[in-house]
């Protein structure tokens, strides 16, 4: 029932009695007349009727009139609205998109302070029937404040808030959403964003959303953007090219640019690639060639004009240079050179060519790679499996597909991170089907075409199409992810991250219990605190590179936007969502049902007046 | 009227006042009720012309005023007695309380003016003439005086006076008989606000020989108070508060016991035959002085 904390009614409560016991009190105060005399005065009191008994009525009434004025003043400082239970509550709430797209620059001002004040202003506007929950939005969808009719309230909390260096995820957030309004009557749902083309061209409607009005309060018009969305590192067996570098691109604006990719490596400048980004155009380079490079390699985009775009927060990423010992490969396959030149590139890798049905010693090799065979005898180490035949016993096989891609895939797992595959063609390709503890990690539309598991005791990762059946071969990215797929195989490098988006959770391995950790990172972060376990993890809230020391070693994680979607800034106009636009808010009429507080308080000073006048009357007539 | 402020002192009297005077002697010495007649017959037997009554002749009387006529129906020697003339004293007893200094002192300019007309006509019909002002007793006078000259020593003495004290017309009237022998008219100027009364007072006074005359001076400002509502009225003179809420009724009920006081006063005076009139402060002196020549005794305002 109350819009105002406990302790605020008390008090407000005490200050009008205090008010009425010392208005009671001068009423007390009579003033003084001087008369020539009081005996012609007793004589006409006693002429009329007793004047006790009206000054008693007198005063009870003006009691009764004073704890009368005293209930308006309370009720009108108590707010009288409905409380959230009652059917002509409104509840609000409002997604405020903190992901890094806002903080875009709108002409000197980001688009998150332009939805701020939107915002607010926006809030304004709303009656007393209303009650809002505010949250925010980006990777995870956080309550800010719940629900709530203090205006003053919901200012201060969304003055608080700050654009953070993380990606959208408006799925969850729709989804927290509707699990906010769940149950609660006249339900609204509001979203501040930008709503950028990329956030939202592919939303999938969340069902308890669609009989829910959804409005938008949208900022944003700017889309010259050019950034960074994968940046990756490795070192290249073959000692010309030494090291290569896989830098993802996009372009969001709808002319080209041409920029300066600055290389540096610990602070020492290791090379300067100049590229063409074309209007609207993604785009994957690959730098070779570059050496003078220690574990840490960082990239910045400059536009060679000189101009800087709206979001600077892609303009940089860093890469993080694995160690990983040798490996040794057996490749099973009837001969395959795409694959044979992605693991003899990679200087980790010992690799054998084995004929199909030769039986593979577990104690020559660390892993194997099966190309369209399958091993007769049951699995002795870590194998991947390529196009798994469909007659096998391993890997059960439905669906062949043609003329399909990487639709959507897991881009945290140690074997996709830093890898763009939006682009994969893939001719021929074979559905896979996961086993109950398999981890499908890659799909077609909704047909699995990559995933883990284990199978006889080994673990395996099997992708449902031979490389020659696909252009992935010819990505430069193609020998990545092998070395990638051999080191999740083989267990290396498994909890060793190397690259993040800021807001999620890395792990590193320890070597002991209570171990001392020394982390710094961006923004001055330099804090030491010691692990629990044999496992440490810390969440990186910024962009930049983190250093981790043990005792035994240091660790760089190195955590980047990463993200085409953030990067590409180009807003949705208008906004549709589950197929319909969104609206801006409109503001409902004041509702006249319930007694406004200025109309109480208005009553309550008009009784006080006439309570002063008929019963007080210190004025000289 | 008004008072005027000369000089920084403040002048009761008004700039057409000693022409009203001269027109109320003119109206004293042509009315026979006037009770300011200078030579009036005494009480005691003289050398008048004035046949007054007989006496028996005794060892030493003066022969020459046997009546051989008298003496010839009677038998017997027999006096003739005549009354002796005197001049009438003239008392003019000016209440100075501060009651009657309320409301800028509306009442005692009031009962100066009043005053100083009555010692104008009284000096000039060649009456002895005191004025006395009295509170809770007698405190200044003005000694008896005679002749139209001594007018502007009264006047001044009159202008001079200001309102204190508290109203005791009990004791101040028996103070006064018992200093004053000689007996002549007593003009009681007051407002009667005297919580113990004036009745015995007056009767004091009467009970000594004096003639009384009562010119009672009522303000309607006084039943119209400033304030409204609740409010703790205060006597001026005895400091006395009482908690009062002023209404429009209670102020209907103050007229009417005022008119009640005004009733009773005039009821007591005329069952003691003393003179007894109203003078309303708001109305000219001249109209109460007036009727105070032509109709002594009456009920006037």
């Amino acid at each position: 029932m109350t819009g105002l904390p406990l302790w605020s009614v008390a008090f407000l409560a005490l200050v009008t009695a205090v008010l009425v016991i010392l208005l009671y009190r001068l009423k007390d105060h009579r003033s003084r007349l001087v008369v020539a005399f009081v005996g012609l005065w007793e004589i006409a009191q006693q002429l009329g009727p007793s004047v006790n008994r009206r000054e008693r009525r007198r005063h009870y009434g003006s009691v009764v009139l004073q704890i009368g004025i005293a209930m308006l003043i309370c009720a009108a400082l108590v707010t009288l609205e409905p409380s959230t239970s009652d059917p002509a509550t409104q509840h609000l709430v409002v997604l405020l998109d903190v992901s890094a797209s806002m903080a875009a620059d709108e002409h000197g001002e980001s688009r998150f302070e332009n939805a701020q004040r939107e915002l607010i202003r926006q809030l304004a506007l709303l009656d007393e029937t209303v009650v809002v929950l505010l949250a925010t939005t980006d990777s995870r969808t956080t309550p800010t404040l719940s629900w709530t009719r203090d205006h003053r309230l919901l200012r201060d909390a969304i003055l608080r808030q700050g654009v953070h260096d993380r990606t959208s995820n408006w799925s969850e957030g729709l989804a927290r959403a509707a699990s906010y309004l769940r149950g609660r009557t006249q339900p609204r749902l509001w979203l501040v964003t930008d709503g950028t083309t990329s956030d939202w061209s592919a939303l999938q409607a969340e069902p308890e959303l669609t009989s829910i009005p959804v409005e938008a309060i949208l900022v944003g018009s700017r889309r010259k953007n050019v950034g960074i969305v994968t940046f990756s590192a490795r070192a290249h067996r073959d000692a010309d090219r030494g090291l290569e570098l896989l830098l993802g691109l996009v372009n969001d604006d709808d002319r080209s640019h041409d920029v300066d990719v600055e290389l540096t490596s610990h602070g020492r400048r290791i090379g300067t690639e100049q590229l063409n980004l074309p209007a609207g155009a993604r785009k994957t380079a690959t730098i070779r060639g570059l050496d003078g490079f220690k574990h840490v390699i960082r990239a910045r985009l400059v536009a060679q004009d000189g101009a800087q775009d709206a979001l600077p927060l892609d303009d940089s990423a860093y890469a993080v240079l694995p160690e990983v010992p040798q490996t040794r490969v057996a490749i099973i396959s009837a001969g395959d050179l795409y694959l044979e030149a992605a693991v003899l590139s990679d200087p980790s890798l010992e690799a054998t060519l084995v004929a199909p049905g030769v039986n593979v010693d577990s104690k020559r090799f660390d892993a194997a790679i099966y190309d369209g065979v399958e091993p007769a005898v049951p699995l002795t180490m870590p194998s991947f499996l390529l196009n798994p035949p469909r007659d096998g016993r391993l890997i059960q096989v439905s669906t062949p597909l043609r003329g399909v891609g990487f639709d959507s895939w897991a881009q945290k797992d140690v074997i996709l991170r830093d890898l763009d595959l939006y682009d994969v063609q893939i001719d021929r390709a074979n559905a896979l089907i996961a086993s109950e503890k398999d981890v499908p990690l890659a799909f077609a539309g909704h047909h699995t075409i990559l995933l883990r598991g284990e199978r006889e005791g080994q673990p395996i990762v099997a992708m449902g199409f031979a490389p020659h059946e696909s252009d992935f071969v010819m990505r430069s990215i193609w020998p990545l992810f092998v070395h990638q797929v051999l080191t999740r195989l083989l267990g290396r490098d498994l909890a060793e991250v190397r690259s993040t988006r800021p807001g999620e959770v890395v792990t590193l391995p320890v070597d002991s219990v209570g171990s001392p950790i020394r982390l710094t990172g961006p923004g001055g972060l330099d804090e030491m605190v010691s692990s629990a376990g044999t496992n440490w993890q810390f969440v990186p809230e910024r962009l930049g590179l983190y250093r981790v020391e043990l005792p035994q070693r240091q660790a760089f994680v190195a955590a980047n936007l990463g993200s085409a979607n953030e990067s590409r800034i180009a807003p949705m106009r208008p906004l549709k969502y589950a197929g319909r636009t969104l609206p801006a808010p409109k503001a409902k009429p004041k509702s006249s049902s319930n007694p406004s507080h200025i109309a109480l308080a208005a009553m309550a000073m008009a009784l006080l007046l006439v309570e002063w006048i008929a019963f007080h009357r210190r004025w000289t007539l | 009227m008004a008072s005027v402020v000369r000089d920084g002192i403040r002048d009761p009297y008004g700039p057409d006042f000693e022409n009203k005077l001269e027109m109320l002697l003119l109206l004293s010495r042509r009315s026979n009720r006037s009770p300011f007649h200078a030579e009036k017959l005494g009480k005691r037997s003289g050398a008048g012309v004035e046949f007054a009554e007989y006496r028996d002749y005794v060892s030493g009387d003066d022969f020459r005023c046997v009546d051989p006529y008298a003496a010839m129906r009677f038998d017997r020697l027999l006096l003739r007695l005549y009354e002796e003339e005197e001049d009438q004293s003239v008392y003019l007893l000016v209440d100075t309380s501060r009651s009657m200094g309320q409301h800028a002192e509306r009442k005692l300019d009031h009962a100066k003016r009043l005053a100083a007309a009555l010692a104008y006509i009284g000096l000039a019909a060649l009456n002895r003439v005191t004025v006395l002002t009295t509170s809770e007793r007698p405190r200044l006078e003005y000694p008896t005086t005679r002749g139209r000259g001594q007018f502007p020593s009264i006047l001044r003495f009159l202008r001079g006076i200001e309102a204190s004290g508290a109203t005791r017309l009990d004791g101040s009237l028996r103070h006064f008989a018992r200093q004053h022998r000689r007996r002549g008219l007593v003009v009681l100027l007051s407002d009667l606000y005297d919580p113990e009364g004036f009745e015995r007072g007056l009767d004091a006074v009467r009970s000594e020989g004096f003639e009384v005359q009562v010119l009672h001076l009522v303000d309607d400002r006084d039943l119209e108070p400033a304030l409204h509502g609740d409010a703790v009225i205060v006597d001026c003179e005895s400091g006395h508060e009482q908690s009062v809420t002023i209404t429009e009724g209670l102020k209907r009920q103050l007229r009417v016991a005022r008119e009640n006081l005004v009733c009773a006063a005039s009821q007591h005076c005329r069952g003691r035959g003393f003179g007894y009139a109203t003078c309303d402060v708001a109305n000219p002196f001249d109209q109460a002085i007036r009727h105070f020549i032509l109709q002594p005794g009456r009920f006037a305002r």
